[in-house]
């Protein structure tokens, strides 16, 4: 009884993790068959590194049972707010540094108020998380278009940069913001496992009524998951600017499907109260991996697309058919 | 007496295995045209898998399936169907939206050549609804009737797929007696016409009342199958337990202490009316009402889960704050609500994190939760109320409802509450389950805590309550002793008949 017991966890556990055997199985395919993808590998892990943060945020408020559709441009403002705040203040007073400091400050206020503002609409107000995402993402993809039509940069970028650009031990795939990301996962990884709002979410998610008749309020965790949400989109904000050395509201525009997709595909599930911060690292991953192959096999954006998209479907319908059935 | 008669479905053997248990083993079942045949066993007895090895949901690994005395192998309920096996489920699977024709024939529509035959369809279904009973129009939409009236629908679509066998399974869980009594009715109608009805309940007098034969399952085994003029009640709880049940209230006179709780003139426009009543340490107090008398709005109101406008709620004379759930429990009320799974349990998650939600503030130490404290809660309390799994780990959707419940007992009990509120504490939970949880509510009032049980079986009331209120039309109409008292006289009250007279307080 209990051989078959630690039988049928071992299996359980295959199952729910399968985002792993799907991300090895990927990058043995690429390694072997793809010409340079040995080369163009530390691309998968930088580009995580700066897209995953805004995952992060999407996945912990889609364990709440809830979805953000408006990520994407709350980074794209907040990158934008960077710029602003660097200038101004590197304008006023010359420190590089210090510019550095509020731009930052900056843009962790811009995505908190952003990320407050849905939040509030959805939690308290009682929106759909679908339309009311959907409506403020055309208000932050207008302010983006407003302040950045064209690309707008850092009167100093080198300390902008430093960030992504900086080649740790002069390994390519080592940059400062890499290490951030991973040390970002265990954080959320350890916070949502052990801290009582981390359990929270998932107890939110899972089932909201039972959460309120147990003593926890429903609309202060989801606010305050839209709130962690805009947090983290801002800090990918920031890092994209430092990455392309300028804000333009296209970077937005760029990550309009890219999160979902990242979260669906780890394991992290539409429906609420499952999924963990492993799931969506390796989400990123899979995606970034995918993406590393088409541009080291130097195929068209329509190719990108249309690829990717169907990579997309093969990799769901694999999940459907190995993860575990929910409880009849 | 029926021997002689070819059965319609007759299972020899069966066996069916899932990974890590044997859910039937070697289990023998016949039935006969035009019986009413109940299947009796505690939850987890293998009742739900034997339904679906008939209906095709699932294959037996074992054994042999005969319908009309022909092997027959069923590979999907489709094929069920067309061989005449039908089944109501509890959950109902009506489409809301269409209308009552379309419901009766869904996925079966009469077409004419390409296209669906309206004419035909409405012709079809009001003579269905006829034979039902049912003095409905084919054209109402299925989401305006009632409960009762939609299983009516279900039963109606399995006769438009010349069901010759119809399995119910639990179908006056969500009855009123009144639909229950049409339900019964319409069970007749169906025998007449030598349509043969497999019945499940755990509501032993429903199976007393309406079958013809009885078989008894536990842990996958065929215990006994028997004529029901030779069955009582009692003899079948021995069967399906396995041992005779002693007892299946276990009260025992309690001195009381303080007031508890108090409640003044509580309010709520339109759904209850200046209620106020006391319960002191160590008492039960039971609440009976019909369904929507406003019982359960009274103790969400007290919980802080839904407003009042008027009146006042104390604990242990320190007055409550109102609207505010995570107030009460700090206070010290548990609330074991009525549907355990809508607003009990999260199904998803696992049997430990579902146990310690409510501990979880005190097991963390800055926000950090304490994951050795936590196990060791989870194991003690596993264990002190015996709830059945192999691991702490196990998700709560994939225990039995009796386990269920257990669970979400377990979460109050271990914030040590002053007042512990059970609403509807037995629903859908099997005989042993029933009697475990008593004796449970016994063991705490017996520590001292304040128990309310809201309940709409008057014998429940009876044999765990010292006191009884009753709730009519979101009025209190009477507080009695429980001592005593007749069935009868609480109904009454309940039904708004009898005087009011105050007479608690007073007990010692």
């Amino acid at each position: 009884m209990i051989e078959t017991n630690r039988k049928r966890q071992m299996t359980r556990m295959i199952k729910d993790n399968n985002s792993v055997l799907i991300l090895v199985a990927l990058l043995a395919i690429c390694f072997l068959f793809v010409d340079g993808y040995t080369n163009g590998f530390y691309n998968v892990l930088v580009y995580s590194s700066i897209y995953g943060a805004v995952c992060i945020g999407l996945g912990i408020v889609m364990i709440t049972g809830n979805i953000d559709l408006s990520v994407g441009f709350i980074a794209g403002v907040c990158g934008i707010a960077v710029v602003i705040a660097f200038n101004a203040v590197y304008a006023a007073t010359g420190s590089a540094a210090l510019a550095l400091v509020v731009g930052i400050f900056a843009a962790f206020a811009c995505g908190a108020l952003l990320g407050f503002i849905n939040g509030f609409v959805i939690a308290k107000v009682g929106v759909s998380p679908l339309i009311a995402t959907i409506a403020t993402n055309y208000i932050f993809k207008g302010l983006a278009f407003y302040f950045a039509k064209a690309s707008y940069a850092p009167t100093s970028p080198d300390i902008v940069k430093v960030f992504a650009k900086t080649q740790l031990f002069g390994l390519r795939w080592l940059t400062p913001s890499v290490i951030l990301f991973f040390v970002l996962i265990g954080v959320v990884a350890f916070w949502m496992h052990k801290t009582r709002f981390g359990n929270n979410l998932y107890i939110v998610g899972d089932n909201p009524e039972a959460a309120a008749f147990s003593g926890i309020s429903v609309s202060k965790t989801v606010l305050l998951a839209y709130v962690i949400c805009g947090l983290f989109a801002a800090l990918c904000g920031f890092l994209m600017v430092s990455f392309d050395g300028y804000a333009i509201y296209t970077q937005g525009n760029a990550l309009s499907t890219f999160p979902i997709s990242c979260c669906v595909i780890g394991g992290i599930k539409m429906a609420g109260g499952k999924g963990t911060a492993i799931h969506i690292l390796l989400g990123v991953l899979i995606m970034r991996a995918i993406s590393t192959m088409m541009s080291v096999l130097f195929l068209s954006t329509d190719m990108v697309n249309l690829i990717t998209g169907i990579l997309l479907i093969v990799v769901l319908v694999i999940d459907r058919f190995t993860s575990t059935k929910e409880a009849e | 007496m029926t021997e002689e008669r070819v059965p319609l479905i007759e299972l020899k053997n069966i066996t069916k295995v899932f990974p890590g248990v044997k859910a039937l083993s070697e289990v023998c079942f016949t039935l006969f045209p035009g019986e009413v045949h109940s299947l009796c066993g505690e939850n987890g007895a293998g009742k739900s898998t034997l339904i679906k090895v008939m209906t095709g949901a699932h294959q037996a690994d074992g054994g042999e399936y005969f319908i009309d005395g022909k092997p027959v192998h069923i590979s999907s309920t489709q094929e069920g169907i067309a061989l005449g096996v039908s089944c109501v489920y509890q959950e109902l699977s009506i489409a809301p939206q269409l209308d009552v024709a379309k419901n009766l024939y869904i996925g079966n529509l009469p077409m004419k050549g390409k296209l669906i035959d309206h004419k035909k369809l409405y012709h079809d279904a009001a003579d269905i609804l006829s034979q039902l009973g049912m003095e409905i129009s084919p054209k109402t939409i299925a989401g305006d009737l009632s409960v009762g009236q939609q299983q009516m629908i279900e039963i109606g679509r399995a006769l438009t797929r010349n069901a010759r066998c119809i399995i119910m399974d639990e179908p006056t869980s969500s009855l009123s007696e009144a639909e229950t009594e049409t339900l019964f009715k319409i069970i007749g109608i169906l025998q007449e016409r030598g349509i043969a009805i497999i019945y499940i309940s755990h509501k032993l007098d429903e199976v007393m009342q309406l079958s013809d034969r009885i078989t008894v399952i536990r842990d996958g085994q065929n215990v006994i199958t028997m004529n029901t003029a030779d069955a009582t009640q009692e003899s079948l709880i021995t069967n399906m337990l396995g041992r005779a049940l002693d007892t299946m209230y276990d009260k025992q006179d309690i001195p009381f202490g303080d007031t508890v709780l108090e409640v003044k003139n509580l309010t709520s426009p339109g759904v209850f009316e200046d209620i106020s009543f006391d319960v002191r340490a160590g008492e039960t107090v039971g609440f009976f009402g019909l369904v929507g008398a406003g019982r359960s709005e009274i103790m969400r109101a007290i919980f802080g889960v839904d407003k009042y406008t008027e009146g006042s709620v104390a604990i242990c004379g320190k007055p409550l704050k109102p609207n505010n759930p995570s107030a009460a429990i700090d206070a010290g009320i548990g609330f074991c609500t009525e549907d355990r799974k809508k607003e009990g349990l999260m199904l998803k998650l696992s049997i430990l994190l579902n146990m310690t939600l409510v501990k979880l503030p005190e097991i963390s130490k800055l926000g950090v939760i304490d994951r050795k404290k936590q196990k060791q809660l989870g194991d003690h309390y596993v264990n002190a109320i015996s709830i059945k799994t192999p691991s702490l780990m196990q998700l709560v959707g994939n225990l039995s409802g009796g386990n269920q419940q257990k669970v979400v007992v377990a979460k109050w009990l271990m914030m040590d509450p002053k007042l512990l509120i059970v609403d509807e504490p037995t629903r859908g939970i099997d005989v042993g389950s029933k009697a475990e949880i008593y004796s449970l509510l016994t063991e705490l009032a017996k520590q001292g805590v304040a128990v309310i049980v809201v309940s709409s079986e008057i014998e429940e009331i009876l044999g765990t309550c010292d006191r009884v209120i009753t709730i009519c039309e979101g009025k209190k109409t009477a507080d009695y002793q429980v001592e005593g008292l007749e069935p009868e006289t609480v109904l009454a009250a309940a039904l708004g008949h009898a005087e009011y007279k105050w007479e608690g307080g007073d007990k010692a």
